[in-house]
C-alpha cells in the first residue's frame, strides 16, 4: 500500500505534521488519479500548516473528479466549517463538487447554504458554479441563485445567472 | 474591459504596487547551429558540460554549475516560459533543485516564471542569486500575489542583463475589474542590447505571462479564461502599440490546455503556439504550456522553438525531476535585431499552433 494514493491520503490524515506535509507534496507530484485522496486533500487545504495547505491546494488544482460516493462527505465541508476556518476547505469542496457535474446533486442543499451564508466570496462563487454544473437536478437552489443573480460582485452574478440557465436546461 | 495597473516588484527595488496607466480598449548559438527546430527537444549535453555535475548534485550538494552565457549567440535571443511548481521557500532552499533551475534558466535570455509562492520576491531573488553565483548577471521582477483565495501565486520575469534590458514603466498586471480571471496576467516589455556599431535597433517585445485556472478552461462560455485571454492579448497589443509602437506581443505560460484547444485565444488570426503539440508536463504525456507568437508581425521569430526535456537532458530520475517541477520549460528563438513587420514571414515550423 505504501506509495499509493490511498497510503498518502492516510498519512495526510495522521497527526505528524512533517509526514503530513510530505504526503501532501507526494500527492501533488503524483500522476495517478487522486479521487481516493480527495476528501483528505480538501480537509488539508484548510490546515493551519502553510506547507500542508499549499501542497494540498496544488494537488487539488489538477486532481480531477472526486468519487461520486464522496459527494456528501465533501458537502460537509460547506456547512460544518470549524471555528477559525478561513474558507479554503469549503472553497475546494465546492470546486471539486463542481467537477462531478450532475453526480453532485446530493450536495445541492449544502451548496445552496454555502452560496447564501458563506462569508467568503470565493466560496459563494464556487458554490454557484457547482450548482450550475449540477444542472436541472439543482433546481431546489433556484431561489438562492436568483438572489445572488440580483446583484453583487460581478463574477458571482455571472455565475448565478449561468447556473439558473443551466438548471432551466439552457446551455451555459 | 481591461485596464492595466502597475503591480510589480523588482527583486531589488519595488515599483509602485498600484498605478493605473490608462485604459486598454481594453526569450544557443549551439542550439541553432545544431538546427533544433520546433519538433525537437534541447540536448543540454550539447550545450553544457556541467550536466553530469548537475545530476550528481541531486545526490550530493555541489557548487553551482558554470553558467554558459558566453555560448549565447550575439545575433539571436531565446525566451522561455517555466512553471516552477510551488516555487516557495522549501524549493528555494533546496540546493540541488536550485542548481537545476539555475542551470536551465541560465541558457535563456528572458524567462517568464509561473507559480511563485512566496509573499515577496525572495524565491526569485534566490534563483537570480544562484544564477549570478555561477557567473551570470541576471535580474528579476515579480508581480504581487494573485488569486481568489489564500493560496495566491506570483508571476516573475528574469533576464540576462548583459543582453536584455527591461524597458522602464512597462510592467503591469492586467486590471480585471470584472474578475474574469483567477490570476490576472502580468505584462512587461524588454529590449535586446545590441552593439552601437551594428547600426541597428535592438529587438523590443512585450511578454504576457499567464497561468490559467485548470477548472476555467474546459467549458464553453464567456468565463472560460481562454475566451478572456484573447481580449487580454488584443487589448495589450492595442495598448502597447498606441503608447510605444510595440507590435511584438507574446503570450506565454501555463494555459492548462492542449494543442488545438485554446478556444477564442486560438482563434486570433496569425497567433500560433510555436512549440507545437509537444507535451509540456514532466511526465511527458500532456500539454499545458504554450508560447504564442503572431508570425505575421513578429518576423524576428527564427522558427526555432521547443520544449526542454530536463528529465532526459539532465539524466534525472522522474522522482528527482518532480522535485524541480511538474512542468517542462518551453522556449522560442528570435533575432536580436528589430525587423520590420510584414516584409517576410519566417519559415513555418512543422504543424500549426492552434
Amino acid at each position: 500500500m505504501e506509495g499509493t494514493v490511498a497510503h498518502w491520503a492516510l498519512v495526510l490524515q495522521g497527526t505528524e505534521q512533517t509526514k503530513r506535509a510530505a504526503a501532501a507534496e507526494k500527492l501533488a507530484q503524483c500522476s495517478l488519479p487522486l479521487a481516493p485522496a480527495m476528501v483528505a486533500l480538501v480537509q488539508a487545504a484548510g490546515d493551519r500548516d502553510d506547507g500542508i495547505r499549499m501542497w494540498a491546494a496544488e494537488a487539488l488544482e489538477t486532481a480531477g473528479r472526486p468519487a461520486a460516493s464522496d459527494a456528501l462527505r465533501l458537502a460537509a465541508f460547506l456547512t460544518t466549517a470549524p471555528i477559525g476556518a478561513d474558507g479554503e476547505s469549503a472553497y475546494w469542496a465546492a470546486k471539486v463538487l463542481g467537477r462531478l457535474g450532475p453526480a453532485a446533486a446530493p450536495a445541492t442543499s449544502a451548496l445552496a447554504t454555502a452560496l447564501k451564508e458563506s462569508p467568503y466570496l470565493a466560496v459563494r462563487e464556487q458554490a454557484a458554479a457547482a450548482l450550475g454544473r449540477i444542472g436541472p437536478a439543482a433546481s431546489a437552489a433556484g431561489s438562492v441563485l436568483r438572489e445572488a443573480a440580483a446583484g453583487g460582485p460581478p463574477r458571482l452574478v455571472r455565475l448565478a445567472i449561468s447556473a439558473l440557465e443551466s438548471i432551466r436546461g439552457m446551455a451555459a | 474591459m481591461f485596464w492595466f495597473r502597475k503591480r510589480s516588484r523588482s527583486t531589488k527595488s519595488r515599483l509602485p504596487l498600484t498605478r493605473f496607466i490608462g485604459p486598454g480598449a481594453t526569450i544557443a548559438g549551439l542550439l541553432a547551429l545544431l538546427g533544433f527546430g520546433v519538433t525537437k527537444g534541447v540536448d543540454f549535453s550539447k550545450l553544457d558540460s556541467g550536466v553530469a555535475q548537475v545530476k550528481s548534485q541531486l545526490e550530493a550538494p555541489r557548487p553551482a554549475p558554470a553558467v554558459l552565457t558566453s555560448n549565447k549567440p550575439t545575433d539571436r535571443i531565446r525566451i522561455a516560459s517555466f512553471n516552477i511548481q510551488v516555487f516557495g521557500d522549501k524549493k528555494a532552499s533546496d540546493n540541488n533543485v536550485m542548481g537545476v533551475l539555475a542551470n536551465i534558466c541560465s541558457h535563456f535570455d528572458v524567462v517568464a516564471i509561473q507559480e511563485i509562492k512566496t509573499p515577496d520576491a525572495r524565491s526569485l531573488d534566490r534563483l537570480v542569486e544562484r544564477i549570478n553565483a555561477g557567473g551570470g548577471r541576471y535580474a528579476g521582477i515579480v508581480s504581487p500575489s494573485l488569486g481568489r483565495t489564500s493560496q495566491t501565486e506570483q508571476y516573475g520575469f528574469i533576464w540576462d542583463t548583459t543582453r536584455i534590458r527591461n524597458v522602464p514603466n512597462t510592467t503591469y498586471v492586467v486590471n480585471d475589474a470584472e474578475d474574469r480571471m483567477h490570476r490576472e496576467p502580468m505584462a512587461s516589455t524588454f529590449e535586446t542590447a545590441v552593439p552601437p556599431a551594428s547600426g541597428r535597433d535592438g529587438f523590443k517585445f512585450t511578454l504576457i505571462n499567464v497561468h490559467t485556472d485548470p477548472d476555467e478552461v474546459k467549458t464553453k462560455g464567456p468565463d472560460n479564461e481562454l475566451n478572456v485571454l484573447d481580449d487580454v492579448y488584443l487589448s495589450i497589443r492595442e495598448f502597447e502599440y498606441a503608447r510605444q509602437g510595440e507590435d511584438d506581443i507574446f503570450l506565454l505560460g501555463d494555459l492548462n490546455s492542449g494543442y488545438g484547444k485554446l478556444f477564442e485565444l486560438g482563434a486570433i488570426p496569425g497567433l500560433e503556439s510555436v512549440t507545437g503539440d509537444q507535451p509540456t508536463n514532466t511526465v511527458g504525456n500532456k500539454q499545458h504550456d504554450h508560447f504564442l507568437v503572431d508570425r505575421s508581425t513578429t518576423t524576428e521569430f527564427t522558427g526555432a522553438a521547443g520544449v526542454i526535456d530536463f528529465v532526459a537532458d539532465f539524466g534525472l530520475t522522474l522522482e528527482q525531476a518532480k522535485l524541480v517541477s511538474d512542468h517542462r520549460p518551453i522556449w522560442a528563438e528570435f533575432s536580436a535585431y528589430e525587423q520590420p513587420a510584414f516584409t517576410a514571414v519566417a519559415a513555418r515550423p512543422t504543424g500549426n499552433g492552434r
